[in-house]
């Protein structure tokens, strides 16, 4: 039980901080694409393992995100960038799928990363979480300053002298690597509620930046937290039970402000 | 010298967006730059900052703002304010931080916002959002701004606060502008663009009605006011 709420805290800070990002950045959808990008690398690996060769799931789920990541960005300059994400999206879902077809016996497996379980980490899990969380403060706070003014004002950043390719690498680094990190836990479909609505919610209410995902990050926990309890009474997922608390409390959160 | 471009082009895609450009701006100028949608006025503030790839020279303090990159340092850039992500929650006394962690109280005084520093930026009116901008332009003691569209969305009262500002401060100004009637009295000089420099000089020089037409593909009215300088109208609905 320590584990599930030691792991909750770090899923909440992890989603609190990319979730804002991705949100500010105004490329809150990516999430989804990193999730179902990041899902097509475990199905490489299932598939991989279905024929004998054991890897791990964690290092083709972050290749994978990392590519697709850089590939979204690609596909942005085409047209626009919700229509590179979204194609970006459907590509990485075209392989999934395709992986999944030609693998053997998996489909239990791949359940657990589509839809998330808390009450199925383990310790490998929870080491990830803990260097993620390590990885993802250590990089925001470092460059904290500089994030804030590309998010607030990207051509006035650039104009200052900030390497702003750079930093936005930096943040899609922070976002790929924060999904993949959580989807084991809250699923590739539902990490999008996760990391997107409280961060939402969080910027609505804040008085500044680091407000908005201390809320964030209170909404996310209190959301982990009553979707495991919840799942203890009634036979459903408890990602599920968060992700639905999520978007309630984000339904709510926008009557209220209108 | 603060500004000197020879041959100055810049394609986007193949499309001339700036064409052989060629002028100088001297060190502590007020200039104004106008012309229509599309007529490469933000481009040029970009080559200005060596934020493009040129074709040509452009000369900036003496160096190439494309590889000397400690130019940035002496500009200020207030973009847009349509690029601003004006829903982060972000209150002023960080935005004014964002260009220099000193905070000059003159500056502060001087664009009244002694009583908004922890107000959120989204919070305020357009006027005093330009305000902020330009403040925070102004921290960094800049040896030039480069300005864009300055006066979108903002009330006579900030547009006649900003330009007395704007005239008083001890650097060269680049400022575009749609409507140029605010600042017509505090420039030293006009450039009218599109896509090539259609003239470069006093107001009353470059207003003339064969110089608008040729920038606006429009006849533009155009009237003298008591001091005998010509004023462009509807600049704003061409522009």
């Amino acid at each position: 039980m320590d584990s599930i709420f030691f792991s909750i805290t770090l899923i909440s800070v992890i989603a609190s901080v990319s979730g804002s990002l991705s949100v500010f950045r105004r490329a809150s959808f990516l999430v989804a694409t990193v999730a179902h990008s990041a899902l097509a690398g475990v199905a490489l690996s299932l598939l991989l393992s279905s024929y004998g060769l054991e890897l791990d799931y964690f290092v083709f789920a972050t290749l994978f995100a990392i590519l697709f990541s850089a590939i979204s960005t690609l596909f942005s300059k085409f047209y626009n960038i919700d229509t590179g994400i979204s194609i970006s999206f459907a590509l990485s879902m075209a392989l999934a799928v395709i992986f999944l077809s030609i693998s053997r016996n998996v489909s239990t497996k791949i359940w657990a990363f589509l839809f998330g379980e808390l009450y199925l980490i383990t310790e490998k899990d929870i080491f990830y979480l803990v260097m993620t969380t390590v990885i993802v403060l250590l990089l925001f706070g470092f460059f904290y300053e500089k994030i804030l003014f590309f998010l607030f004002d990207p051509e006035g950043a650039e104009a200052s002298g900030i390497n702003v390719k750079l930093l936005d690498t930096i943040l899609v680094l922070i976002i790929a690597l924060s999904v993949v990190t959580v989807i084991r836990s809250v699923g590739a479909v539902l990490a999008y509620a996760i990391f997107v609505a409280p961060s939402a919610v969080g910027k609505t209410f804040a008085r500044n930046f680091k407000q908005s995902i201390l809320y964030s990050s209170t909404i996310t926990f209190f959301c982990l937290l009553a979707g495991f309890l919840i799942s203890f009474s009634i036979p459903v997922s408890a990602s599920a039970i968060s992700a639905f608390i999520a978007s309630i409390l984000y339904l709510f959160a926008m009557i209220r402000k209108s | 010298m603060a500004i000197k471009a020879k041959n100055l082009s810049f394609s986007y895609r193949k499309k001339k967006v700036l064409e052989n450009l060629n002028f100088e701006i001297k060190d502590g100028e007020f200039i104004a730059i106008l012309g229509p949608n599309g007529a490469g006025k933000t481009t040029l503030l970009k080559c200005i900052l060596g934020l493009l790839k040129v074709e040509g020279e452009i000369l900036v303090f003496g160096k190439d703002p494309s590889t000397c990159k400690k130019i940035l340092e002496m500009i200020s850039y207030v973009p847009q304010k349509s690029t601003l992500s004006t829903d982060l929650p972000i209150t002023v006394i960080d935005v004014l931080r964002m260009n220099s962690k000193e905070l000059n109280e003159e500056i502060i005084e001087d664009f009244e916002l002694c009583d908004k520093m922890k107000t959120l930026f989204r919070e305020l009116s357009g006027g005093f959002q330009q305000r902020v901008l330009i403040a925070r332009a102004l921290m960094k003691n800049p040896k030039m701004i480069l300005l864009d569209e300055p006066f979108n969305g903002v009330d006579v009262l900030s547009q006649e606060k900003i330009t007395k500002i704007l005239e008083k401060v001890n650097a060269t100004v680049l400022a575009v502008v749609h409507n140029i009637n605010p600042i017509i009295h505090a420039v030293d000089r006009v450039m009218l663009l599109n896509r090539e420099l259609i003239a470069f000089g006093k107001p009353n020089d470059v207003f003339t009605k064969e110089n608008l037409f040729k920038a606006y593909k429009a006849e533009i009215p155009v009237v003298i006011c008591e001091e005998g300088i010509i004023h462009p109208l509807y600049g704003d609905q061409h522009g």
